[in-house]
This record gives structure tokens, C-alpha cells and sequence, in this order.
């Protein structure tokens, strides 16, 4: 196939940014193996210095290495963001196709509530969560998820409405096809398109949402490092040593620039209409 | 048409009760005692029990809620757990405030996102479209705490043009008033373009697409900058109408926005709470923050069916 | 012409002597210049305003500018003549007898008598009176107004730190028929010190206005001062710099070098009464050993906490708790500032201890000191074969879930002592049972001992005991000291004769003036 014959406008995103996203996911997946330091490893003889030889994104105000606090940071967030995506997909998807399948007074209900819970504004009920629940990772990852279930339960609603609304679905039922069989077989597939979509572009907002729980004090604590953090920690020293703040900053944005462009593309792949 | 007016007001009444029931158990199941916040190391059993008596703290839930909810609907928010100072008029000073971040930081946005949603769309398919798609991500991925971060470096410590934060009300000072919002708004309306950008884009498309070839025909000679305000013109209320929505998240994003640049509203008073545990001040912030969401989104659910009732913002 | 000249020479003397007499009046008058508004920042809102209801270290520092406390403690703690002009104390010790000043009033006009004194002693003395420092009062049996003037505590057991009590914030004179009206003191505070209180307003300030009918006459001399509440540390300095705040004793340690190099600020930071200390819990595993206590307490390099988490503005604590500037100081330097490795491993042996399980370290998140210090700590521990786990969480859960049940294998806290008796430094801390030791260990010996320095009759006598104390302290390692943070204090040039005190507090600010 030739590079003239490729469908750039259908593919061409997916190409250019699945390889920067792979990219990104083997880092953080090796971060042990790749760091150049521990990030516990503290040295208060060199602390607050900036970008050198030895320390490529300079010290922190412990004088541990920014660089690899940066990598191990990334593993974090990447790892809640897919928790919490997963979290939110799963039981969004089962609401939605609940909704769906039975109708009527549970759809009304079911659907009623998520539209309470989806007018609140996504930080201020992650804040209360977290400060529920208590902060720890794991938290921020259940937080999160919980906070992603009405968009998918959504979702995945209106498109199983779509699906049902369509004649050979009526025959099946006419012909004795249990319920379940029919979601799987027919609901489920048409599903998966639209959530992976919606999927990518959560997971970002995840990875966003986690970094400013974590800035706000709520999300991860000190000393593991975490993107937002190290930006708010970063904060206090701005003056003397910005590049504890900027380098973090940096490659959250690139994360999540990165992970929204590969939506963007998925959404071309499956239904170049969507865009519009 | 009234009677659709009716129908969308009176749904806004209980999604506002269950709202206000949800946020309430919320903040009353957070655990590590207030009093133990409002009293410090030195508190004795018998001063927190004191405490939680005084503040009907060991009474059920239920009972508690009909309370504070009785109070609420008066403007009486109850006295903080820190110091017996009385919430409301705190907040009647910090949500104008609030409110003035977010629309100032929507202006912004919707600055930004007009004009290139607008090129975007008369391109549609072409290079402009895709780099101001490219954009719109680009502007969206922004963390805005980070843009903030990076805001405040810039002008306020390198160059010394704006202060680092607070806030002086228009009334005593407009310059310093100003002076004070130029940065949060920018960051917030920024972030907020992302999707704005979007939005117009896909009006101007849906517009084109039903108009352009009528329009072209009726008008003889295609005259562009017709066209243009025409389709501007038509496009400006579906953009409004879902823009607004955008405007939800904006309030949420104050939260954090106002923590940056220590800006006395509403969203950093939730933060407060929160960290001090003073539960009646968490509730009466979030409770703020959730109100004038609801509004909002009300209010532009209503103007969107008087202006076209065709266009009923279901599942949205 | 002799005659002349005398009488030219006597009146040359006599107006001489006039201008001598006069000077030391004008050279006083010259001394303080009135007026101007003092700005200060702090970093937290106050509780409330009631002597026997504020418990936060920022409702005390309002409090003892608005109210007057029978004693007053001066720069370096000594005590000195405040609304009573006397006192003496019985030769048994078991009694206490005040002097009134004449003439005082209460901001609201009424007078200040003998019969306010009792009534501010009766609100606090009650066990169920919900007063956070009854423990300063519970040895006193009762007050009794002796005339208008005079007032005498009687008290069951000798008690040593009396005349500081009797200064500290908490046992400020309020106003009796006021109250029994039921004026809430709690929010608008009527007292009888230098400043009117005018207004508080939450997360923003609090402003005072001078009391012109201040029983020290020519004090104070700013016409009003602003307590602003600035939560975020970075603003504070920021503050400073630009010289919207003039004055400051919470400066974060991470700006301090940079706020005190700015032109036009003194920097009047001095070692106080803020020191940190490790708690171990006694009951949990390895920890129970003293040897394996003091082996921890060996291994740390209080050098690199120092510098780490206070960017160099701490004394690192190489004995006992009391600090070198108070009178009980035992100088028992027994940790090398950054530490001594093969000296705790050896003590390990010594306890036949190999470290296996891992523990949890647990601090308040809340704290950037705590913050900064868990990793060193971490690290400390590490070098002689303890895992240490981090384990954070904020305060208000901290008090609940870990302080209060004493859950956690190890933790830190600090305390600012605003007392400046050693007992404040140790008894809370060593006591075997108390709101604020939490370690499930402590001696007997040195409960008794604590109690007996209390109560000794002289200064003399207070001072061995505690050595003793702290000399069993450091054998017990009940808890392991770390350092003494600085109390940084920066303020314009403006400022004069204000003398920073050790214990924080801001009672001198009534002696200072803006030029």
C-alpha cells in the first residue's frame, strides 16, 4: 500500500498519535526499569537546583530528581485514569443497557438520577468524595469511575435504544430469544464503538481530574509523586526553582493532548459522520 | 408554550431538593470529627461531646436535614464550626464574586471560540478546519491549574505586571479589580474554548449545510459577507443553547481556579471547608456552586424553547 | 559687675538645671511616635475570642492584644506587673495575693475589681467549665476578693509555673456584669488590654483600634492594627516583600532568606518554643525496647532536617527538649547533629533486636515540615534496617483516626509552647497519660518527678528537678526529640523597639511604633 493510497483523512490521525500514545504507555509502564533515580532518593545538599547533567529536569526542594519523579508520576496517573475509565465504563454500560432494556418506570428513575448527579459539577463532587473517602489512590480511582457513570450510562442508552428500535430485534423476540442472548449479540457490539470513543476521551479527563484532586491535596500524597502534586508543591517555589511546577505541568499536558487527539482519530476510524 | 415553561420549572424544584439531599449526606458522612477540627489537640471528651451536642451533630440525619434545609430556604446558613461567625452573609459576599469570574472567563471563551469555531466551520474539510480542530484539543487538554501556574510565573513574577492573586471588588477599584481577573479568566476561558470552539464549528457546519444553497439561490450573486453574517447570525443560538452546558463546567473548574489565585468566592470556601471540616460552610459553597449550575441551565433551557421551541434540549 | 556675673550665672544655672530636669521628659516624649496602622499577616482564622473558649494559638495572639492579664510576660518571659501592680506569694506557697491596680477599666467604661477576677477564675476553674488548659488552674481551691483591690488565690499544692499561668491568654480578666448580661464574649471581645477589638472578618482580617484609656499611659502607639488572614504561605511572603505587610512572625521558612534580603526588612527571627518531636508507639513490636528507641534516636540526622525541612532556620535538638534560652536548660548533648549510624546499630545489638516487620510512619499531610521531614526520616531508619512506610493524612481525620486511639507505629508532632515553663515543654509530652501523650509508654519515676518540679517552692529546686527529668528522658527515649523551628519574625525598618518574644506571642507590640 502506498503512502498516496492510505486514507489520511479517515486514518490519518490514529496513525500520527497511536504511536506518541504507545510511547507514553511503555514509559510509564517501565518507569522502575527507566528512571535515572529513585524518586524517594533525597539529597538535601542539592536541593532546588536546576537542569543539569545530572538531573535533566533539575531537584525538587529535597533535592530528589524531578525527571524521575516526573516518569513515575506518569504510571500513577495512567494507572488511575484506565482504573477509573474502566470503573465507569462497566457500570455506566450496565446502567445505560438496564435502562434501556426494561424501559419505562426503571429507565425514568435510573436516568433521573444520573442527570442529578451529571448537573453537579465534576470537581466539586470528586473534592467531596475524595474527602469521603478518604485520600489514597485508590480513592481517587473509585472517585473518579464514579464520577464517569452517568456520561457512559448515557451513552450506552441512547445507542441500546437505537439498536432496539430496530425491526430485526423484534423478530428475535417474536422467535423466543431470551433477553440476555439479545444484549449480547446484538446490543453489546453496536455498543462498543461509541464507549471506546467516549473511553479515550475519559480517560484523559481522568488523568486531568486525578492531577487536580492530587493538586488540591486530596488525591495522592506525598512523598509518591504525582503530576499534580509536584505542580502544587512546585507552587511554593516558583521564584527559585520553576522547573519544579513547569516540568510536571509539561507532561501532563502532553499526556493528555496526546490521548485526546487519539479520541479525535478513533472517532474518525468508526464513524468519520460523528465529527460533525 | 407556557405550559412547556411550567413543565421545565417545575422539574427544577425537586432535581434542586435531591441535589441539596445528596450534598447534605455527603458532607455529614465525612469523617474525622469536626470537633475535633474547631477544638484542636488540647480538646477533651467531654468539650467534644460538648460540641457536637451544641451543634445537633448527634441527632439523626434526617431531623438534621429538615433543619438545615428550613434555614437554607431563608438565606440562614447556620454559623461556622471554626468561629460562630454566620455563613450567609459570607456568602452573599462570595458568590457575586464567583459569578463575576464566570462570566468574564465565559466572555473570554466564547471570545476565543466564535471567531475560530466560525473559520472552522467555512473550511470545513480544508487546512484551516483541521488545525483550529488541532487547537481546540490542544486548548481543552490544558490543565487549568497548570495554565495558571504558568500565567502567574509569567506576568506576575517575571514581568511584574499583575498581582499574583486576590481580588479587589469593581466598586473600591476597577483598575485592580481587572487587574486581578485578567489572569483566571483567561486560564479558565481558555480551557473552557476547547469545547466552545466545537460547538460553533459544528453550528456553523449544521447552518451551512441547511441554508447555503437557499441562501445562495434567493440572493442571485452569492454575496460573501452576507452569507456570512447569516450563517453567523443563525448559527449564534445553537451554540448558545449547548454552549451553555459548557458553562457548568466552568463553575466547577472556579473551584480550583480560585484556590490559584486566592480569589474570595464561592469554589475556594468549598476548599476551605473541606480542610476544616466546617460543615455547615462546605454546605452552604457547594450548595451555591450546585445552585447556580441548575440555574443556568435552566434559565438558557427556557430562553432556547422561547426562541425556537423546536429545539428541546432533551438528553442533553 | 561680680554680682551680675552671678546673677547671670545662677539664672544660667537654674535654666540649666530646668533643661536638665526637663530632658529625660523629652528624650521620653521623642521616645514613641504615635499614630500609623501596623499591618501583620497570619496564616489562620481564629476560634473565637473568649479567653475561656479560644483554643487556637491565633485566638490567643487577638486575645492578648483586646484583654489584661493580672501578670504580663516581658521579651525573654520574665514576668512583670500587669493589671495588678503587686503580689506576693505565702511562704508555704500555697497562696497567692494580687494587688489591683487603681483606676482600671474595661473598654466599655465599667471598672475593673477584684470581683472580675473571681468571676474569670470561677468560669474556668469547673471541671466541666470545656476549658482547653484547665490543667494551669485545677491546683487552685478558690479566689476570693479581699477588698475591691486585692485578690487571693488559694491554692491545694505548691505551684511553680503560677506567675506564668497568670499571663498566659487564657486567663485574661472579662468583664462580669457584661457577661452576666449575656454579652457573647466569643464573638466581640471587651477586655481591658492596649487595642479595642473593631472587627473580624472571616479569611480576611481582623482590625483593632488603640485603647485610649490604657491604664500604661503612652501605650500603645500605632492608632489601630490589621491582622490580615493570608491562608497561602507563598502569599504571605509576597506580601512582605512588596511592603503591604509590615510585619509577620509566620514567615514559611522556604521564603525566609528571600523575604529578610529584600531593603527595608529587619529580620528579627529568634529560636523559640516550637520544637518537633517523633512519637513512637510504645506497645507496637521493637518499639517497646528503650535501647531500640534510643538506637532511632541515634540514627537520625537532625542536620539534614534542618535543613530540609526548615531550610536552615531550626536548632536540631541534641538533648532534652528545653530549649538553651530557658532557664531549665540542662545542656545533655547526647545526638551528634547528623547522627551517629554505627552508635544505634550497636545499641540494636546491644537489644538483640533485628529489625524485620515494616512500620508505618504516619504524618499530617497538612504540615509541610512534617512533609519535608518523613522522607529523611524514611531514609534515617533505612540506614539501620528499618522499612519505614509513609502514611499520610489530613488533620481533622489525623486527630480521629490516628492521635486520639493512638493508632500508628510512629508519628511526629510539634507543639508551640506558649507558655515559657519548662513544664509545658515536658509534662504533656513524657506524661503517661495525658490529651496530648499519646505513647503508651512513660515512666512512673518521671511522672513523679514532672509533678515534683511543679510544685517545688524555688527556681532552684525546679531547675535540678527537671535536669533530672530530662536526663531520665533521654534513657527512656519515650519520644525522640527532633528540632526547635525558629520563630521567624521579619517587619519593616518602620518599626521600632519591638523585641520579638519566644513564645510567639505579640504582647510587646504595645511597646513598638511606626516611624
Amino acid at each position: 500500500m502506498l503512502m498516496t493510497d492510505f486514507n489520511w483523512r479517515r486514518y490519518g490521525l490514529v496513525a500520527g498519535t497511536a504511536p506518541v500514545v504507545v510511547i507514553i504507555l511503555v514509559t510509564a509502564g517501565l518507569a522502575p526499569l527507566i528512571v535515572p533515580y529513585s524518586p524517594y532518593d533525597l539529597d538535601v545538599m542539592v536541593m532546588l537546583q536546576g537542569p543539569t547533567a545530572s538531573h535533566l529536569m533539575g531537584t525538587d526542594e529535597l533535592g530528589r530528581d524531578v525527571l524521575s519523579r516526573v516518569i513515575h508520576a506518569a504510571r500513577l496517573s495512567i494507572t488511575v485514569g484506565l482504573v477509573a475509565v474502566l470503573i465507569g465504563s462497566f457500570c455506566g454500560t450496565i446502567v445505560g443497557i438496564i435502562a434501556a432494556h426494561f424501559g419505562g418506570l426503571v429507565d425514568a428513575i435510573l436516568m433521573r438520577f444520573m442527570d442529578i448527579v451529571f448537573c453537579f459539577p465534576a470537581i466539586l463532587l470528586a473534592v467531596i468524595l475524595m474527602a469521603n473517602l478518604g485520600t489514597s489512590i485508590l480513592n481517587a480511582m473509585l472517585a473518579i469511575g464514579i464520577i464517569f457513570i452517568p456520561g457512559f450510562a448515557r451513552l450506552t442508552r441512547a445507542v441500546a435504544q437505537t439498536v432496539q428500535r430496530q425491526s430485526f430485534l423484534e423478530a428475535a423476540i417474536c422467535l423466543g430469544m431470551p433477553g440476555y442472548r439479545i444484549v449480547f449479540r446484538e446490543i453489546l457490539p453496536n455498543v462498543i464503538g461509541p464507549v471506546l470513543v467516549e473511553a479515550a476521551v475519559a480517560f484523559s479527563y481522568a488523568v486531568l481530574l486525578e492531577s487536580a484532586l492530587s493538586f488540591l491535596g486530596l488525591g495522592a500524597q506525598p512523598p509518591e509523586p504525582s503530576w499534580g502534586n509536584m505542580i502544587n508543591t512546585g507552587r511554593g517555589f516558583i521564584d527559585q526553582a520553576p522547573w519544579i511546577s513547569l516540568a510536571p505541568g509539561a507532561a501532563l499536558f502532553f499526556t493528555v493532548f496526546s490521548f485526546n487527539l487519539l479520541g479525535d482519530g478513533l472517532r474518525d476510524v468508526l464513524d468519520p459522520k460523528l465529527n460533525d | 408554550m407556557l405550559r412547556l415553561v411550567l413543565i421545565r420549572l417545575a422539574s427544577f424544584v425537586p432535581t434542586l431538593f435531591v441535589a441539596s439531599v445528596i450534598l447534605f449526606v455527603a458532607v455529614n458522612v465525612v469523617p474525622g470529627s469536626a470537633a475535633r477540627s474547631a477544638l484542636g489537640i488540647q480538646a477533651t471528651p467531654q468539650a467534644i461531646m460538648r460540641f457536637e451536642h451544641l451543634h445537633g451533630l448527634d441527632r439523626p440525619m434526617a431531623l438534621q436535614y429538615v433543619e438545615w434545609a428550613a434555614k437554607a430556604l431563608v438565606g440562614d446558613f447556620g454559623k461556622s464550626f471554626q468561629n460562630a461567625v454566620a455563613v450567609g452573609p459570607e456568602i452573599r459576599k462570595r458568590v457575586p464574586v464567583t459569578l463575576e469570574l464566570a462570566a468574564i472567563a465565559f466572555v473570554v471563551a466564547i471570545f476565543i471560540s466564535v471567531p475560530l469555531g466560525a473559520l472552522a466551520g467555512f473550511c470545513h474539510q480544508r487546512g484551516a478546519d483541521v488545525v483550529v480542530t488541532t487547537l481546540a484539543t490542544l486548548f481543552g487538554s490544558t490543565p487549568s491549574f497548570w495554565l495558571a501556574t504558568l500565567l502567574i510565573y509569567g506576568f506576575a513574577l517575571q514581568l511584574g505586571w499583575l498581582p499574583t492573586g486576590g481580588y479587589t471588588a469593581f466598586s473600591l477599584d476597577p483598575i485592580a479589580n481587572i487587574k486581578g481577573m485578567l489572569m483566571p479568566c483567561i486560564a479558565l476561558g481558555i480551557v473552557s474554548s476547547g469545547l466552545l470552539i466545537r460547538i460553533m464549528r459544528t453550528a456553523v457546519i449544521e447552518v451551512m449545510a441547511a441554508n447555503f444553497i437557499e441562501t445562495a439561490r434567493s440572493k442571485g450573486v452569492s454575496n460573501f459577507r452576507l452569507v456570512t453574517a447569516h450563517v453567523l447570525r443563525n448559527a449564534m443560538i445553537p451554540f448558545l443553547t449547548v454552549g451553555a452546558v459548557e458553562f457548568g463546567f466552568l463553575v466547577g473548574s472556579v473551584v480550583i481556579i480560585e484556590d490559584v489565585f486566592r480569589i474570595p468566592g464561592v469554589g475556594s470556601l468549598v476548599l476551605v471547608g473541606i480542610i476544616n471540616r466546617d460543615y455547615p460552610v462546605l454546605l452552604a459553597a457547594a450548595m451555591s456552586i450546585t445552585v447556580i449550575v441548575l440555574i443556568i441551565n435552566l434559565l438558557v433551557d427556557l430562553a432556547a424553547q422561547m426562541i425556537d421551541p423546536r429545539q428541546v434540549r432533551t438528553g442533553h | 559687675m561680680r554680682l551680675e556675673n552671678y546673677l547671670r550665672l545662677g539664672f544660667v544655672s537654674l535654666f540649666g538645671m530646668a533643661i536638665g530636669a526637663g530632658l529625660p521628659y523629652t528624650v521620653l516624649a521623642q521616645e514613641g511616635k504615635y499614630g500609623g496602622t501596623l499591618v501583620t499577616a497570619f496564616s489562620a482564622d481564629p476560634g473565637g475570642f473568649d479567653p475561656a473558649r479560644g483554643p487556637s494559638g491565633m485566638s490567643h495572639v487577638v486575645i492578648e492584644q483586646i484583654y489584661g492579664t493580672l501578670i504580663n510576660l516581658d521579651a525573654d518571659a520574665q514576668p512583670y506587673a500587669g493589671l495588678s501592680e503587686s503580689w506576693t506569694q505565702a511562704a508555704d506557697g500555697l497562696s497567692w495575693t494580687f494587688k489591683l491596680r487603681e483606676g482600671l477599666t474595661f473598654h466599655n467604661g465599667e471598672a475593673l475589681t477584684a470581683e472580675d477576677v473571681v468571676y474569670t477564675f470561677e468560669r474556668i476553674m469547673p471541671e466541666d467549665s470545656g476549658y482547653a488548659y484547665r490543667s494551669q488552674v485545677e491546683t487552685i481551691d478558690e479566689v476570693v476578693a479581699i477588698d475591691e483591690l486585692t485578690v487571693e488565690f488559694r491554692l491545694n499544692r505548691v505551684t511553680g509555673p503560677f506567675e506564668i499561668y497568670m499571663a498566659f491568654p487564657g486567663s485574661s480578666i472579662v468583664p462580669k456584669d457584661l457577661l452576666e448580661s449575656g454579652h457573647d464574649l466569643n464573638a466581640e471581645p471587651v477586655g481591658s488590654g492596649p487595642f479595642k477589638f473593631v472587627s473580624y472578618t472571616p479569611r480576611d482580617s481582623i482590625q483593632f483600634v488603640r485603647n485610649e484609656n490604657y491604664y500604661e499611659t503612652g501605650r500603645p502607639y500605632f492608632d489601630g492594627m490589621t491582622y490580615r488572614i493570608i491562608a497561602d504561605p507563598t502569599a504571605l511572603s509576597n506580601g512582605m516583600k512588596s511592603g503591604e505587610i509590615l510585619f509577620s512572625n509566620e514567615v514559611p521558612p522556604k521564603d525566609w532568606n528571600a523575604v529578610i534580603s529584600q531593603p527595608g526588612i529587619v529580620n528579627a527571627a529568634l529560636e523559640g518554643s516550637r520544637y518537633y518531636w517523633m512519637i513512637p508507639n510504645h506497645e507496637k513490636g521493637p518499639l517497646e525496647n528503650k535501647l531500640v528507641r534510643q538506637a532511632i534516636g541515634h540514627a537520625l540526622n537532625r542536620q539534614a532536617i534542618v535543613r530540609g525541612a526548615f531550610f536552615g532556620q531550626a536548632t536540631p535538638i541534641l538533648g532534652g527538649v528545653i530549649p538553651e534560652w530557658n532557664w531549665a536548660y540542662a545542656g545533655l548533648d547526647v545526638f551528634k547533629p547528623e547522627g551517629d549510624i554505627e552508635k544505634a546499630k550497636a545499641l540494636l545489638a546491644e537489644a538483640g533486636v533485628v529489625p524485620g516487620t515494616p512500620l508505618s510512619l504516619t504524618m499530617v499531610s497538612s504540615w509541610p515540615p512534617m512533609m519535608s521531614m518523613a522522607p529523611i526520616i524514611q531514609a534515617n531508619l533505612a540506614q539501620i534496617g528499618f522499612t519505614a512506610q509513609i502514611d499520610t493524612m489530613e488533620v481533622p481525620r489525623y486527630w480521629d483516626e490516628v492521635w486520639g486511639p493512638s493508632k500508628f507505629d510512629i508519628t511526629a508532632m510539634y507543639w508551640l509552647s506558649p507558655l515559657a515553663d519548662p513544664d509545658d515543654f515536658v509534662t504533656n509530652t513524657y506524661a503517661t497519660a495525658s490529651s496530648v501523650s499519646v505513647h503508651l509508654g512513660g515512666t512512673e519515676e518521671m511522672d513523679d518527678l514532672m509533678l515534683a518540679a511543679k510544685s517545688a517552692v524555688t527556681i532552684e529546686e525546679r531547675k535540678a528537678l527537671y535536669r533530672k527529668q530530662q536526663e531520665l528522658s533521654l534513657e527512656d527515649m519515650t519520644v525522640i526529640p527532633l528540632v526547635n523551628g525558629w520563630v521567624l519574625t521579619a517587619h519593616t525598618d518602620r518599626l521600632k523597639n519591638f523585641k520579638p518574644m519566644r513564645t510567639g506571642f505579640l504582647k510587646t507590640l504595645k511597646d513598638a511604633w511606626l516611624e
